[in-house]
């Protein structure tokens, strides 16, 4: 009898605590549509499998399923990695529609082992060929940018690196964070930096901070964390991450810097996060539908907006402060000739001793 | 006292039972094929994971492992004994306490703990604000790595030895005890030659399901920055979705799994039985002048293991968030309804383990050395990553299973293959308990097999069997890598709920889905505490 009474008491203490928290969630509850995400099939039912989060991701399809009532979009969001695992051994009895992707690499991987299905989404032609799939297997939706983000309280902006190349410097020492060998946009960064400069010019940068005894973390999030709390003065991130940790309530004494921006440097390392058909889909023209949908204007923008990220369509309006970034400052190879170096990356970041 | 096999395996088990034990290590088998299938296809074109990153891996797998069992078993069997077999006071409410840490992922304790501790995390700031120390002045990085990992592990399964310890402890007789004292054996030397061999299989047991898990654990070493075989054969799939090498990588995993089970059984297989006739209640010690110390004890790991990480969920429930966090946010009726989805999915599927894991433990030292090799091959997805089971599944699921019952039956076949063993093992060490003569005797009397085990078995095993169908549940609503990968899109549970903010570093969003799934985890709690506590009535009565 005495435990029952233990846990009325630390249900109420549960309750209450719920009860309490509430009017600082309010706001966010009254924003986001009142729409279950079970919900009865209409006409047709739209699988995606999303490697953006759900928050990023969710607002879009709501949205869409206003503008279709006869499609329900049925949301699956995860790792990148493992849905595109989940997909190829799905090959034989295909689940999904639709795969978002947080990393172009994993759609150009998907594409090469032909378990996507091509469709050209409206308004494709108006974006640099250079972030195109010349099969049109996959359609890329946003950029985002590699950086690098700094804390203002360890250091100041005139001492701050001005590129990539500066975290060589010896006065770095044990300063930064950077996301491991595993973390595909640092594949991406790596195998862009090949591409770019060589594999001598690659191999220099991560002799440079391996020899820095720079910490290598499993993902950007706790980059963004460890920078901004002071553990470390400098992360390598894309860009959004350095706007989060800016936007939080505390611990957000940081900035950026845009590395390769000078007239004659080889311009800003960026990485696409993109969207496919799966091949032998059970609703190809609903997931048609939804990939033109993530093309259009309002959609763009609207990805801008969830997570400061650079739309691919050309001219639409950034979150509020995004630093803007012009074409002509961004390295020109295109996207699928950098997948092409991705095992020479892996491979240089292990002989390099990047764990 | 006797040994079990040679004497329980005088009967023919019936078919049925053999054919359950059969799909059940069918079931087993899954994830070692697809490792064997996938891995031998990669061979050659795969990177082969060097010898140095091999041994650094095998290093802190296993150092992890065993510091974590330890930690795991030193606190479980002092937990137990202290309330089990002293004059505590409130021994209920201690025995509550010191199983609430198992209500909390180890995740989510791993999170708490890395926001208080870390290098200028919230307990070194405070400690910089108020002139106590420097920033680095203080080893925090100690959190990280295998000390750190261990350390959250060991805390939150310790149950897992707990409540076998306790009770073992709660059915064993006092009449050996009370010989030996009569024969003036001293105090510790009787607890040394017959409390602890009473309680090894109890003991080694538990520790051997905090080892297996831990061996397989994901979230804890990822956080704690500690390069295990788990993680990194997670991240084996990153980027090149590498799926062969990660399946090599897991070959010298499951070989581990099927050491540790063999060594287990060489160990502690043949379990204590008590005499049926000669039962007598145990004496309580006295605590006298080591009361403070054992209530310090208590407190402390109580304050450590539950104390910070509802303190901290509840301090990010209130603190304020930013506007991306904001989007995190999920609608509450929402919550409400995954937590009603979570517990029913739950209770369903560790229904069916529990029944299924019944016939394997009955299988597995009654039917010879096929039910025996039959109901360990049951075991081996234990050690196994959430991501290798769940993605042998998807393989084997999409090319078996008709479209319409796909949903969520791969899922529940994952959770099967991931809480089987836990299950078998908790059943398993029920049963030994029991002494074969007992069921002899049903026998003798002219009961089938049904009815000796509908009147003798079930009723003896059954606080047992409740506490490992209560084990099972708290292992579903808190699994997270086979969910993520194979709910039906649109299925949630509260698990899922949490790890997405946490993802995105967004602690707040995560508070709330963390603190109703230690909320759920209270109603199998009162299950385990119901026949925990009539357990001693259950034995007590005359044979």
């Amino acid at each position: 009898m005495r435990y029952r009474l233990m846990y009325f008491l630390l249900s109420s203490i549960l309750v209450a605590s719920c009860g309490f928290a509430a009017p600082v969630n309010q706001a966010s509850v009254e924003e986001k549509t009142t729409r279950s995400l079970v919900t009865l099939p209409a006409d047709t039912t739209l699988i995606v499998y999303s490697g953006r989060s759900e928050a990023l991701i969710k607002p879009v399809v709501d949205a869409f399923m206003a503008e279709n009532p006869s499609i329900t979009v049925l949301l699956k969001a995860g790792k990148d990695s493992e849905l595109a695992a989940a997909i190829l051994e799905e090959q034989a009895n295909p689940q999904a529609d639709v795969f978002i992707t947080t990393n172009m690499l994993t759609t150009i991987a998907l594409a090469k082992k032909s378990v996507l299905s091509a469709h050209e989404v409206p308004g494709i032609r108006e974006i640099p060929e250079r972030y195109q799939s010349k099969d049109k297997m996959w359609t890329p939706i946003t950029l985002r940018a590699r950086v690098i983000m700094y804390n203002t309280n360890l250091v100041s902006a005139d001492q701050a690196p001005k590129s990539f190349e500066d975290l060589a410097d010896p006065k770095w020492k044990g300063k930064i964070a950077a996301a491991n060998s595993t973390n595909g946009s640092m594949q991406a960064h790596i195998a862009t930096l090949i591409a770019v400069s060589g594999t001598r010019g690659a191999a220099r940068f991560l002799e440079g901070l391996v020899a820095n005894e720079t910490t290598f973390f499993g993902g950007h999030t706790d980059v963004r964390k460890a920078v901004g709390a002071g553990e470390f003065a400098i992360g390598i991130v894309n860009h959004y991450y350095y706007e989060l940790q800016r936007h939080e309530p505390t611990d957000n004494a940081v900035a950026v810097v845009y590395s390769g921006q000078e007239e004659g440097e080889s311009g800003l390392i960026v990485n696409a996060t993109a969207a496919a058909i799966i091949k032998n889909s059970p609703h190809p023209e609903a997931a048609k539908k939804f990939l033109d949908f993530l093309f259009e204007t309002k959609t763009q923008r609207q990805f801008a907006e969830l997570n400061y990220e650079y739309p691919i369509v050309p001219k639409i309006s950034l979150a509020p402060d995004v630093r803007p970034i012009v074409d002509s400052q961004i390295i020109s190879t295109p996207f699928e000739e950098i997948a092409g170096h991705v095992a020479e990356a892996a491979q240089l970041m292990g002989s390099a001793g990047v764990p | 006292m006797s040994r079990t096999d040679k004497l329980a395996r005088s009967y023919n088990p019936p078919v049925g039972l053999l054919i359950i034990t059969t799909c059940a290590a069918l079931c087993g088998c899954i994830p070692a094929l697809y490792i064997m299938y996938r891995g031998l296809s990669a061979i050659g074109n795969t990177y082969a994971p060097n010898l140095t990153l091999l041994m650094t891996l095998v290093m802190n797998t296993l150092s992890f492992g065993v510091l974590a069992a330890l930690i795991a078993g030193i606190l479980g069997t002092l937990h137990a004994i202290i309330i089990e077999r002293t004059d505590i006071i409130f021994p209920n409410i201690w025995r509550f306490l010191v199983c609430t840490p198992f209500v909390i992922p180890p995740y989510v304790s791993a999170l708490c703990l890395l926001a208080l501790l870390r290098p200028h995390g919230l307990f070194e700031k405070w400690l910089v604000a108020q002139g106590l120390s420097s920033y680095g002045a203080l080893p925090f990085d100690a959190i990280f790595g295998v000390t750190g990992s261990s350390i959250v592990i060991g805390i939150c399964l310790s149950p897992y030895v707990f409540f076998p310890v306790s009770a073992a402890l709660r059915q064993g007789s006092g009449h050996f005890m009370e010989m030996a004292k009569q024969n003036g054996v001293p105090f510790w030397r009787r607890q040394l030659h017959i409390t602890l061999p009473h309680l090894a299989p109890a003991i080694g047991g538990g520790m051997l399901l905090v080892l297996l898990y831990a061996l397989a654990d994901f979230g804890v070493p990822a956080l704690l920055r500690l390069p295990t075989f788990s993680t990194t054969i997670y991240s084996r799939f990153a980027g090149d979705v590498d799926r062969g090498g990660a399946a090599l990588l897991s070959l010298p995993l499951m070989a581990i799994t099927v050491i540790l089970l063999l060594v287990q059984d060489k160990l502690f297989g043949h379990g204590v039985i008590q005499s049926a006739r000669a039962w007598a209640p145990q004496r309580l010690v006295r605590l006298e002048r080591f009361a403070t110390s054992t209530y310090l004890i208590l407190g402390m790991t109580i304050l450590l293991s539950v104390g910070t990480p509802l303190s901290m969920l509840l301090y990010w429930l209130v603190s304020p968030v930013s506007p991306a966090e904001q989007a995190s946010f999920v609608p509450y009726g929402q919550l409400l309804f995954i937590m009603v989805q979570t517990v029913a999915y739950a209770i369903l599927n560790a229904s069916i383990i529990v029944i299924v894991a019944f016939v394997c433990a009955r299988t597995l030292r009654r039917a010879g050395t096929l039910g025996y090799i039959l109901s360990r091959t049951a075991q081996i997805g234990y050690a196994l990553p959430g991501i290798v089971v769940a993605l042998s599944v998807v393989l084997v699921s999409t090319r078996l299973l008709p479209v319409a019952v796909i949903g969520v039956v791969p899922l529940g076949i994952a959770l099967f293959i991931r809480f089987v063993p836990q299950a078998i093992q908790g059943i398993d060490v029920a049963l030994m308990q029991i002494a074969p003569t007992l069921e002899d005797a049903g026998r003798s009397m002219g009961q089938n097999v049904y009815q000796v085990l509908r009147r003798v078995i079930v009723p003896l095993s059954s606080p047992g069997i409740q506490t490992t169908w209560a084990l099972v549940f708290l292992g579903i609503i808190k699994e997270l890598p086979a969910t993520l990968i194979l709910r039906p899109a649109g299925f949630d549970t509260l698990a899922v709920r949490i790890w997405m903010p946490t993802s995105d570093g967004f602690t707040a969003a995560a508070a709330l889905p963390a603190l109703l799934l230690v909320l759920c985890a209270v109603i199998p709690f009162s299950l385990i505490f119901r026949t925990q506590s009539n357990v001693a009535e259950t034995v007590k009565q005359p044979m």
